[in-house]
């Protein structure tokens, strides 16, 4: 079976443990020790059995656990039931766990602790605890159940065609969600708890013979050496554990598509899903899955190819249109056909600045208003687009301050900006954006060209958990390792997994499986 | 840069080696060729590609018999220790000033089509801080850069490079085979100068992983290397004829700033192809750059040498600034490839692998026959 399980074996516990006692009352007085002053707590004592002499209690947080739950299956079967029939055991003190167990709690997952802080911990999370009088020990009661937000549409990643499905805030509805997926018993769940006070769930999931061992090991080494004393959104754990954080560049995808995660796992990735937040980040993620958006897989390949393309040119006029124009206006006229020098000439007429100072205007200003527009509510949102672009733009050009090509240049590269599937990896490319125009006002195209270098030596630098961030452009380029780039080809033809995450198991196909019955006739379509 | 996953494999090998001789042959090639062969070029190219092909041959076979080390201690291992210092010490130099002219040649040439204006010493220190960046960052990240580079610049260029065909006239090829076949020996070891950056494979293969297949590597980019160079001589020469062509320094940039699409958005493509070209002769420098602080690194037995680039830095600018004006530099390029290049692309290969034939000891290298 899998190496995999050494890594998770849980850390020597060096908590100082506290024992249960055999008395329920000083059992409870130091529960409410640790847990004084937080008034959403509930205690509950009440007598048990037939001659009323058995003492219960339970412990739960108010809101965190399912009252229905506690109320019928835990308190009323103990309650009533217990006493309408009599224990056939002589010795019912000594085996009153047992009983409870396997007759009363009609609940179904129950566990028996001897620890106060485990006890403590549970009842944190939502479980009900289940104190019994003159016994060492307590059971703790699956409850958990808090308001939740349904399963609603992500809204950060929007198909046309494909699943409607988004992750939740809750840890367990967002596993579901990608075992619903893949049902493969290979699929594993693993799950730790990280942040020394939130106490965060995290399930690190990935398919066990499929997965790249090494980059799971990775993962569960820097995940595991995380001391932090709060884990507020999948954004911390990505940047504590991603391999550069001076890069630019998010090399770890977040997604609210439980179908993008679930095929990441049949590529061999590894996804790390945190709770309280609907951003399930994979690992490892590269320049070219940024540019994918998974509606890519559910179109036609001559659809998805050309729509990819276009991707990779929207890159590059997000980051080269503005300094282009700078470069060619300042430095290189020469460039420019005649016509169209003439055009710009007459077209810039009478404005003051110099091209590199004009689009840094208008660029500043598209920036603020897209910040300004994300933290508005809706309808003042879209006014704010109007206000913006259209009201300040016409404005700006009649007043003569900016010529109006310089719009023109920046509402392309807006518009180009926005095709960018992943957003953190636009606003990379948004930033990037300024250091061109920089560089394009001092030297020109050279300064431009400069720049690219720069950006693509950084490029070649990362790495993401062992994975070249460029993979796999950077190994020779045949169409073999391009089936998923640039192009999207036919499902049939992705036989193999992508050879740089994979190293297990490779076949995604059966090689013996190709589209020629179609050919032969030997279906029934006649 | 010494880490145990510094490692490339042989499809990275092929762009670094193809992205190393292009770089900085290919403009200056149908100058050379029709000077030396007039109608005749093609054929003396091909000559030359063939015996080119036979001597890279003869390199892969010595590393073969020493895989996974590089000239120092493939010399050490064929004569005795301390030769292998010299020769490291020898190629170190003669790299070293390589890219000195390299990089002067490249300022000139970006001032020229680039930035009329600005003054080169900017241009040159910009680049040459650029190139640090990437030689630090070690061997992989070359690697990735040279694939990913190598199309971006050559695509481009081929495809501008069509355009002129309508205008083409192949018949100043004619008549054919009229030079003395002497002539055309005596011209080879000028085309070595266009061939030069292979010689940095003895330094590549020691970070080889598929040792295997080195040879088909070595094969195939020889292939590239002439197809391209057939391609834009080719263009070239029957663009403008052969008497134009030898009055040209650069006349690959010459036919771009011929060349007018029509109907493009850009009127002087010459501008787009310096600009890729800038990154093909930023791949070469960097490369070489790295080859000559492994080098010294090997030779100082130093385990840190981030610092060695940094330290490198001004004395390759001092040096790059010493010729008076461009022609100076092609001079100096000319008689370095023609005298010292052909030492070491040729004789020390060769002579390391006869001599190897007799002294049977290969210290630490597994015995393969290639």
């Amino acid at each position: 079976m899998g190496d995999y399980q050494k890594l998770f074996e849980p850390k020597k516990n060096k908590g100082n443990k506290i024992n249960i006692t055999k008395n329920l009352q000083e059992n409870l007085k130091k529960v409410k020790e640790i847990l004084s002053d937080c008034d959403d707590m509930v205690y509950r004592e009440f007598n048990v059995g037939v001659n009323q002499n058995l003492k219960f209690a339970t412990v739960y947080t108010e809101g965190l656990a399912d009252k229905i739950i506690v109320n019928e299956y835990v308190l009323k079967n103990l309650m009533m039931l217990s006493r309408m029939t009599e224990p056939e055991v002589r010795n019912v003190r000594e085996k009153v766990y047992d009983l409870i167990k396997d007759g009363v709690l009609s609940v179904t997952d129950l566990e028996e602790v001897d620890d106060l802080n485990k006890v403590v911990d549970s009842i944190l999370t939502g479980e009900t605890v289940l104190f019994i009088d003159k016994w060492d020990k307590a059971i703790i009661i699956a409850s958990k159940g808090w308001p939740m937000r349904g399963i609603s549409e992500p809204e950060s990643d929007v198909v046309i065609r494909g699943s409607r499905e988004g992750f939740t805030e809750t840890l367990r509805v967002s596993t579901v969600l990608i075992r619903r997926r893949i049902r493969d018993p290979k699929l594993k769940v693993k799950q730790m708890k990280i942040g020394k006070r939130s106490k965060t769930d995290i399930a690190v999931l990935f398919i066990d013979g499929l997965v790249n061992q090494d980059i799971l090991k990775t993962v569960v080494y820097r995940l595991r050496k995380i001391e932090i004393d709060g884990i507020m959104e999948s954004g911390y754990v990505e940047q504590l554990i991603e391999d550069n954080w001076r890069s630019p560049f998010p090399h770890i995808q977040s997604t609210e598509r439980p179908e993008k995660v679930a095929a990441g796992l049949y590529e061999g990735k590894v996804a790390i899903v945190i709770d309280n937040t609907p951003f399930v980040l994979i690992v490892p993620t590269t320049f070219n899955t940024l540019l994918q958006a998974s509606e890519d897989y559910n179109e036609r390949f001559i659809v998805a190819s050309a729509l990819r393309i276009l991707r990779y040119i929207a890159v590059m006029i997000s980051i080269l249109l503005p300094a282009l124009y700078i470069a060619m206006l300042s430095y290189h006229p020469g460039m420019i056909p005649t016509e169209l020098a003439l055009y710009i000439a007459g077209n810039r007429d009478g404005v003051p600045f110099p091209a590199a100072i004009e689009a840094f205007i208008m660029e500043g200003i598209l920036e603020l208003l897209r910040e300004a527009g994300i933290r508005l509510p809706g309808p003042i949102g879209s006014t704010i687009g109007i206000v913006g672009g259209l009201v300040l733009g016409q404005a700006a050009v009649e007043a003569g301050i900016v010529s109006s090509l310089m719009v023109i240049v920046v509402a392309i590269t807006a518009i180009a900006t926005y095709s960018i599937p992943d957003y953190s990896f636009g606003i990379s490319f948004r930033l990037l954006r300024f250091t061109f125009m920089a560089a394009a006002a001092f030297l020109g195209l050279y300064g431009v060209m400069i720049v690219f270098l720069i950006t693509l030596t950084h490029l070649s630098n990362l790495k993401s958990f062992g994975i070249p961030y460029l993979a796999p452009l950077n190994y020779n380029m045949s169409i073999k390792d391009l089936k998923d780039t640039f192009i999207r080809a036919p499902l049939h033809r992705m036989k193999r997994r992508p050879e740089f995450i994979a190293k297990n198991d490779k076949n995604r196909m059966a090689d013996s499986f190709s589209r020629d019955y179609l050919k032969k006739g030997e279906d029934n379509s006649g | 840069m010494d880490r145990n996953n510094d490692m490339i494999v042989s499809n990275q090998l092929f762009s670094i080696l193809v992205i190393t001789v292009i770089g900085i042959g290919v403009l200056s090639l149908p100058r050379i060729l029709a000077t030396e062969a007039g109608p005749d070029s093609l054929i003396l190219l091909l000559l030359s590609s063939i015996i080119f092909l036979i001597i890279a041959l003869v390199t892969q076979r010595l590393i073969m018999k020493f895989p996974k080390q590089n000239i120092i201690e493939i010399t050490n291992s064929v004569l005795f220790k301390p030769i292998g210092i010299l020769v490291g010490l020898v190629y170190f130099i003669y790299i070293f000033i390589l890219i000195t002219l390299e990089v002067r040649a490249f300022g000139e040439i970006t001032k020229n089509f680039l930035l009329l204006n600005t003054p080169i010493e900017v241009i040159i220190i910009i680049f040459l801080i650029t190139t640090i960046y990437l030689v630090r960052s070690g061997i992989e990240s070359i690697a990735r850069m040279a694939v990913i580079i190598l199309p971006l610049s050559i695509i481009p260029a081929i495809f501008i490079s069509l355009v002129a065909i309508p205008d083409l006239d192949f018949t100043c090829f004619l008549p054919i085979l009229r030079t003395p076949f002497a002539d055309l020996i005596r011209a080879l070891p000028k085309l070595f100068f266009s061939f030069i950056g292979f010689e940095l494979i003895l330094i590549w293969t020691f970070f080889v992983k598929d040792t295997e297949n080195i040879k088909k590597t070595v094969i195939s980019a020889v292939g590239f290397i002439s197809l391209v160079y057939f391609i834009f001589t080719g263009i070239t020469i029957a663009r403008f004829g052969i008497a134009e062509n030898k009055d040209l320094i650069w006349p690959v940039i010459t036919l771009f700033r011929d060349v007018d699409i029509p109907g493009t958005l850009v009127e002087n493509v010459e501008v787009v192809i310096m600009a890729t070209w800038l990154l093909s002769i930023f791949m070469t420098i960097a490369i070489s750059y790295f080859g000559a602080v492994f080098l010294l690194s090997r030779i100082l037995k130093s385990k840190e040498h981030n610092y060695i680039p940094v330290i490198l830095l001004p004395i390759i600018y001092v040096l790059s600034l010493v010729p008076d004006n461009i022609a100076e530099v092609y001079d100096y390029l000319d008689k370095f490839s023609i005298y010292v290049g052909t030492v070491f692309v040729i004789a020390i290969p060769v002579m390391l692998l006869f001599i190897s034939f007799f002294t049977k000891k290969t210290k630490g290298g597994i015995r393969k026959n290639g």
